[in-house]
């Protein structure tokens, strides 16, 4: 008797914005799953403790983003607030830091200048977010009933499952039904490095980990590094460890989104790049991904006279993440940085790509990666790279890559000078990138990861 | 009929905890000798009330003391409101003279300076004392005393007024009773002179569970686990939290996995690590606060492994007695196998003090299968019962030899 799958899209559909991480990950491989005849799709319903098949007509919109899955809500839009006398008060005063500081103050709290410039550019960020373009529309209208769970079910989830699903209750019903789950395993940061995890964040991951290797029977790595972190942690906790295969993400950043309806405009350089030399870091700016060192590094650099700051540049690209206030707030005050180093956020997938195109150097100086996705898309688009070789990376990067320790600062300064100043060195490792390195598709990763799945 | 007068910090009517089931057995097995037993206690009242404490037992109304305001330090203040509070004082002086007892044997150190007066004032002057020592107390009440939030130097001079308080009494015994062997060396070294006895914390033979009792174990529906049997003693739930919590139970499945027995239950159940993943660890986790004695025995019957994750205190250790003798497979840390040292290496013990270690340890046990011993193993097993333990010791030959020698 042959499986029959369901594809999870319980992040997909509940998600209005830029799909990125792990939101790219599960609709690019939906996309291609839809294209099989035997693939159903599902999502899971948290209050119904049940998993509900979506309606075959719904399941595009939902991959284009076209319609965002209402789980709790009255099926009609509701109104927005209107904004409150308080509200627009405490706007205001966040305009006038030291008024803001006062105000606090006054109320028993006490904010640095440089906690307030935190808030303020995060509030920013946060209004300048993508609007959603999506109709919103209630579950009842997208599913076509409970998905028959039994013993030939197999359910295929790769979302953001801490969020979405309730693994004891999965537990629960596979003991009833006996159907078989699959997940997709992106790394083990909270359990192996809790430290690089957001703080609110660690207790709901610890506990999505601690139960999902006795829930799943199959899991399907985004590396073999991560897949040997999970065969160890099984080991570690006496858990059996679930089948396991891994495959690796596509790389193509501007892939083809048929019916996406998210018509990207015409992508330029920022301006302050134009004419530029620079050096790339696409990642949220986080303590994981290891920022500072680049930032000490290059400015160090940038001290000696090494290089040239009208001409060179470091560019991080990725929103301010969590616990590098004190970094930004450096990276502001230091005339060298604020001259030499350029902060992007909320591009395009257009402007991403061309950003790759006219780099002069890759860099990945992360401590722990579960794949590195930027490193395979910069050496995607041909570019000489400097990484550190930690978690995944060096599966990644292989021998094409320059590795560097992610605490040698001084080691990162040199490199990035000496790239930079050494055009036949850098030429040289672009070739060999060019010669040597096959980009993964998303159609081959795909194609990879249904394979291998179908034989766990 | 000679007799014994046993002075503690707390009442042994009902005896709960390791320590009053110590006195307890004292006082069962000095009576099969033919002794008559007695134990007097200055309590907390606010621990112990009603049926739970005997006439010649006194509750603690606190005194002039230089502890007033630190935490823990009751059985401290005991001491010196036994002594110096008039009415305290003649409670226990007229006891001594309506007893004329043989020996009195002090439950740890802290009722000395009692006894030191009733001596000095010619109530009890030749009568000779027995120190029992649960523990050798100074190091452990500095450790409980800091990690309560109690100044570092009030701590130590707690410690040092505990320290010579059994140097004290070490030396102006008859006769040491220690728990352990580690225990003993240090007051052979204090007191050279003074014969040693090491009686091991033992327990009582099981009762046998009712089928009502056994009950308790359909929770497990079959499946294997373990059990953890404490009181509210810090150390007790500073230990499964620290081994066991603190990484989280994920090496159990999501189903009932654990045993937790006793009073240890409310002190894990409310400490914010266990909440912080409330959902995971209570799908795994049955607690039994009040369980009776034969539920107790059918829940350790029923278990696939006791487990004793004590890192700190010292305590009677029953637990790890009541452990080895339910003859299950046993994961302890090296301090709760004080006193247990000959079954470190004995089979089906595990020994572990780190939480990956003890998590190791589990992971090990659960993957055996229910552990099945030689006779020889089980015998040795039975040794830790009361009567093997006064019985090795020569204790009540002690006794015997002072009264017929006297």
């Amino acid at each position: 008797m042959s499986l029959t799958s369901y594809f999870d899209l319980s992040t997909s559909a509940r998600w209005s914005g830029h799909a990125v991480g792990i939101v790219r990950v599960e609709r690019e491989l939906a996309r291609r799953a839809a294209l099989s005849a035997d693939m159903g799709f599902c999502v899971y319903d948290r209050a119904e403790r049940c998993f509900k098949q979506i309606d075959p007509k719904a399941v595009a919109p939902i991959l284009a983003g076209e319609i965002t899955v209402s789980f709790d809500l009255p099926a009609e839009e509701l109104p927005a607030p209107p904004e409150s006398w308080r509200f627009r008060a405490r706007e205001a005063v966040l305009r006038h830091p030291r008024l803001y500081q006062a105000v606090q103050r006054v109320r028993g709290r006490r904010f640095s200048l440089s906690e307030i410039a935190e808030v303020r550019r995060y509030e920013a960020e946060a209004r300048s977010a993508p609007k959603p373009k999506s109709t919103i529309v209630p579950l009842a209208e997208v599913v076509i009933g409970k998905v028959a769970l039994d013993a030939d079910t197999r359910i295929i989830s790769g979302g953001l499952d801490w969020e979405y699903k309730d693994l004891r209750t999965i537990y629960e019903l596979k003991k009833v039904h006996g159907f078989s789950y699959a997940a997709i395993v992106y790394d083990l940061i909270p359990q192996m490095m809790p430290q690089f995890v957001v703080p609110s964040y660690v207790n709901l991951l610890k506990d999505y980990f601690g139960e999902l290797f006795w829930v799943a029977d199959a899991c399907m790595c985004i590396s073999e590094s991560t897949r040997r972190d999970m065969m160890r942690y099984c080991e570690q906790f006496g858990i059996p460890a679930p089948r396991s295969d891994a495959f690796p993400l596509g790389c193509d950043v501007v892939s083809a989104k048929p019916g996406s309806g998210e018509a990207e405009p015409p992508a330029e350089l920022p301006p302050e790049l134009e004419g530029k030399r620079y050096a790339l870091f696409v990642s949220t700016i986080e303590p994981r991904k290891n920022h500072r060192t680049l930032y000490q590094a290059w400015t160090r650099a940038m001290d000696e006279g090494r290089l040239d700051p009208a001409r060179d540049r470091l560019v991080f690209v990725g929103r301010s993440g969590w616990a590098v206030g004190d970094l930004i707030q450096e990276m502001d005050a230091n005339p060298v940085a604020q001259e030499t180093i350029v902060r992007l956020s909320n591009i395009s997938d257009a402007e991403l790509d061309l950003l790759y195109k006219h780099a002069a150097l890759g860099l990945f100086p992360s401590f722990y990666e579960g794949y590195g996705l930027p490193l395979a898309e910069m050496l995607g688009h041909g570019k000489a790279c400097l990484s550190s070789r930690s978690g995944s990376l060096e599966e990644v990067g292989g021998d094409l890559v320059e590795y560097i320790d992610p605490l040698d600062t001084l080691g990162w300064s040199d490199a990035i000078v000496r790239m930079f100043n050494d055009k036949t060195a850098r030429t040289a490792l672009e070739r060999r990138v060019a010669k040597t390195h096959k980009p993964v598709t998303w159609d081959a990763a795909a194609d990879l990861f249904f394979a291998r799945l179908k034989d766990l | 009929m000679p007799r014994v007068l046993s002075l503690s910090t707390y009442p042994v009517v009902r005896p709960i905890h390791g320590g009053q089931r110590r006195i307890h057995a004292f006082s069962q097995r000095l009576a099969a000798g033919g002794w008559e037993f007695v134990n007097a206690s200055v309590y907390d009242p606010d621990h112990y009330s009603g049926a739970a404490v005997g006439p010649d037992d006194l509750p603690l109304r606190y005194v002039g003391t230089a502890w007033r305001g630190l935490p823990l330090v009751g059985d401290l203040q005991a001491g010196e409101f036994a002594a110096t509070s008039p009415e305290a004082y003649a409670h226990f002086a007229r006891l001594v003279e309506r007893l004329a007892p043989d020996f009195i044997q002090l439950e740890q150190p802290f009722l000395w300076p009692l006894v030191k007066r009733l001596r000095a004032e010619g109530v009890a002057p030749e009568t000779p004392v027995i120190y029992s020592s649960q523990n050798w107390e100074a190091p452990l009440k500095y450790k409980m005393l800091v990690k309560a939030g109690a100044p570092e130097a009030k701590a130590r001079e707690v410690a040092e007024a505990i320290t010579a308080l059994e140097r004290e009494l070490s030396c102006a015994s008859a006769a040491i009773v220690a728990v352990s062997e580690s225990d003993a060396e240090h007051y052979r070294a204090a007191a050279p002179d003074v014969p040693v006895f090491v009686v091991p914390n033992g327990v009582s033979r099981p009762v046998t569970p009712t089928a009502e009792d056994e009950r308790a174990c359909d929770i497990y529906e079959g499946r294997k686990y373990l059990l953890f049997v404490g009181s509210a003693y810090p150390p007790n739930i500073e230990g499964f939290l620290h081994l066991l919590l603190k990484n989280g139970l994920f090496f159990f499945p999501p189903e009932k996995s654990v045993a937790i027995c006793g009073g240890v239950s409310h002190g894990i159940f409310g400490n914010g690590v266990y909440q912080a993943q409330i959902h995971a660890n209570s799908r795994r986790c049955q607690f039994f606060a009040d369980v009776s004695d034969g539920e107790l025995e059918a829940l350790k019957r029923g278990s696939h492994a006791v487990i004793l994750p004590i890192q700190f205190g010292g305590g009677s250790n029953l637990k790890t007695a009541e452990a080895l003798a339910s003859g299950r497979w046993v994961v302890a840390t090296s301090i709760a196998m004080r006193g247990f040292e000959r079954f470190a290496n004995a089979p089906g013990v595990l020994v572990a003090d780190t939480p990956d270690a003890f998590r190791d340890a589990i992971v090990k046990v659960l993957a055996s299968p229910p552990l099945k011993l030689t006779a020889a193993q089980a015998k040795a097993r039975e040794s830790v019962y009361w009567d093997r333990c006064f019985d090795a010791a020569g204790y009540i030959e002690f006794f015997d030899r002072q009264v017929v020698g006297a």
